[in-house]
């Protein structure tokens, strides 16, 4: 099993959430102080290091107009961590790419990250969360369309050998798609899919990619999975390696088992800090106009991750925290409830958690933890 | 809308199913919605029906099928201009409810022909302003309770919270703003060139702006009329952006006198 260090690049320091509207979209940069910015940028890019230098991977994503996540440009972090590590894989999942203009821009990005990174780019691509298209100005509508159209488009960028080709689709228009550079890893980076819904899962599986879900726990992950499998099994491939499986859940290991959990308490932030004005949270055309219609009425979001009681989120498989055998314990038992899984991406800093704390999460999670992965 | 009578459904372009509603008996009416409650239409319709033959379709991808390439505000214009050319009528009023005005208008540049008289109700559709101005109140970043003050003046005809309705009534709203976010998410309710083509239309146009219309201003609604020659604006009292809802009887009479003339 790969492992890989997450944080979202918060910028915690913010007022009452009683005060505010939502950190997300309408949220006055002025509430940022420029010295403390610079300053979180330093510790989340040493900590991107550090767990390269432990042995782990990375993982980037990125987000718009919101303190919960100040990396807006994940290719940006992305060449900056490529020259400043050595061994890690560095996992953007994802590339928003429904919010994307011009995939064949997206494409670039990625070719140049794997040349800058050697051929350590995981290319992951995403929907985004709905909040998102309020930020981005992205029609909310025919997203999963123009997902699977970009990912087509940039999957033909990187794949051309032979000059210019044109691609006139539904939703994007090039005539002389051409990249140069290409990327080195053949036949491309290993492309990522995220998803939440088993019944998303055919077009991923189709083309071989890895299909990742997060914080899902366990109930949520293995359906998705299986769905994988059970697409295989209908075209007469009965056995799926695992390594098209990811997961991301809320992960700290300490010395013991109760630095572990409260380790895991401050990573809670990132769900209960995500306040997101009422016209935000689910925009017309997201999902279909019955489910969302029943969430306008009061039903719960299938989007949201309501922080609960640490022991019923570790029960979850939501959270992962103790000392290094409690948790290999859990990842183990996680493993076991979805039918195996590849990559575990470790959401290991959030809000308020300071450098020394994530870096004793990152190093004990190397050293106690992913040993006995291999 | 429940008042409606019929409902047909008619084939258009490339399989696509056009619902359309009828009711009433005279000259005939194409009525076009806007993106609110269908619900807040139904008065105004009935009223019209008194004198009138009515017809109210229901846009495509406003929780009904369509043909993927279908998204674009022309491909509305197009449609119903083809229901107008099959329906045989040399002279159709074209009634147009905000949104439904916008397409009304994209008809109308294109070819007024078969129309008689076009009357726009708290339009949308043009762009009047320099880029920091929002010309049209944005009801995608706005929260539900806020823009329903902005439309409904009566706050008992408002919905607030959707909390309040039936699952059924919800899912239609849920239904119309999907449809909103296809044709006018970017740019948003608008056609950067419309207001450049309006000179085009040669039918007796009447503006209509609800009187506490906290969506598009006085200066929009005029702009637009101005546009057209000869147009003629006109306001609306105790009425918010959908004005419909507000004051069908006063609308329906407007729109009967209007056409009325020669």
């Amino acid at each position: 099993m790969k492992f890989y260090h997450f944080s979202e690049t918060p910028y915690p320091h913010l007022p009452d959430l009683d005060t505010v509207d939502s950190v997300r979209v309408t949220l006055p940069t002025s509430l940022i102080d420029p010295s403390r910015l610079v300053s979180l940028w330093d510790r989340y890019i040493a900590e991107w290091v550090a767990a390269d230098e432990a042995g782990l991977n990375i993982m980037l994503n990125e987000h718009h107009s919101t303190a919960t996540c100040m990396n807006t440009a994940a290719p940006v972090v992305a060449g900056a961590l490529s020259r400043a590590t050595r061994d890690a894989r560095i996992l953007i999942l994802g590339n928003p790419v429904a919010n994307r203009k011009d995939p064949v821009r997206v494409a670039e990005e990625m070719a140049l990250l794997d040349v800058l990174s050697h051929g350590r780019i995981d290319a992951g691509f995403v929907r985004g969360v709905p909040y998102e298209v309020s930020a981005v100005n992205s029609n909310p509508t025919g997203m999963n369309e123009r997902m699977w159209e970009a990912i087509d488009l940039i999957e033909a960028a990187w794949v051309g050998r032979d000059g210019p080709f044109n691609w006139e689709g539904e939703y994007f228009h090039h005539r002389q798609v051409n990249i140069w550079p290409r990327p080195i890893q053949e036949p491309t980076p290993p492309v990522w899919v995220t998803t939440l819904n088993p019944r998303s899962v055919r077009r991923i599986a189709e083309r071989k990619y890895v299909v990742a879900t997060f914080l899902t726990g366990h109930e949520g992950a293995r359906p998705v999975f299986q769905a994988y499998r059970d697409y295989w099994a209908e075209q007469g491939s009965p056995s799926v390696d695992v390594d098209r499986f990811a997961y991301m859940g809320l992960v700290y290991v300490g010395r013991t088992d109760s630095e572990g959990r409260d380790g895991a308490r401050e990573l809670l932030w990132y769900l209960t800090s995500n306040k997101v004005a009422e016209q935000f949270v689910y925009p017309p055309g997201y999902v279909p106009a019955k489910p969302r219609a029943a969430v306008l009425q009061g039903a719960a979001s299938p989007f949201g991750h309501p922080a609960g009681d640490i022991d019923d989120m570790i029960d979850k498989g939501i959270v992962f925290a103790g000392d290094a055998a409690t948790v290999r314990a859990q990842i183990a038992r996680f493993e076991e409830n979805v039918g195996g899984l590849g990559h575990l991406m470790l959401m290991g800093q959030a809000g308020f958690m300071d450098h020394d704390t994530t870096l004793r999460g990152i190093t004990n999670f190397a050293s106690g933890v992913q040993p006995h992965f291999v | 809308m429940d008042a409606l009578g019929n409902s047909r459904t008619v084939e258009m372009v490339g399989g696509l199913q056009l619902n359309v509603l009828e009711d009433g008996r005279g000259d005939p009416v194409l009525v076009l919605h806007g993106t609110g409650d269908p619900e807040g239409d139904g008065a105004l319709l009935a009223a019209l029906s008194e004198h009138s033959a009515v017809s109210y379709p229901l846009h495509p991808g406003f929780g009904s099928e369509r043909p993927s390439w279908f998204r674009r505000a022309s491909d509305l214009a197009y449609l119903y201009l083809s229901l107008l050319r099959d329906g045989g009528s040399p002279a159709v009023k074209v009634v147009g409810l905000q949104f439904g005005a916008w397409i009304a208008a994209e008809m109308a540049i294109r070819d007024d022909s078969l129309i008689s008289s076009l009357v726009l109700v708290d339009p949308v559709g043009i762009r009047i302003s320099e880029p920091r101005v929002r010309d049209i109140a944005d009801m995608f970043a706005t929260p539900r309770a806020e823009f329903a003050r902005l439309t409904v003046a009566s706050a008992e005809a408002r919905v607030e919270n959707l909390a309040n309705v039936s699952p059924e009534r919800a899912e239609r709203i849920a239904q119309h703003e999907e449809g909103t976010a296809l044709y006018g998410w970017e740019p948003y309710l608008h056609n950067p060139a419309l207001r450049y083509w309006l000179h085009r239309i040669s039918r007796p146009t009447l503006v209509v702006r609800g009187e506490r219309d906290g969506v598009v201003s006085e200066e929009y609604c005029r702009t637009f009329a101005n546009e057209i020659a000869g147009a003629s604006y006109e306001e609306c009292p105790e009425a918010g952006h959908y004005a419909q809802v507000d004051q069908p009887e006063w609308l329906a009479r407007r729109i009967r006198e209007f056409s009325a003339r020669p």
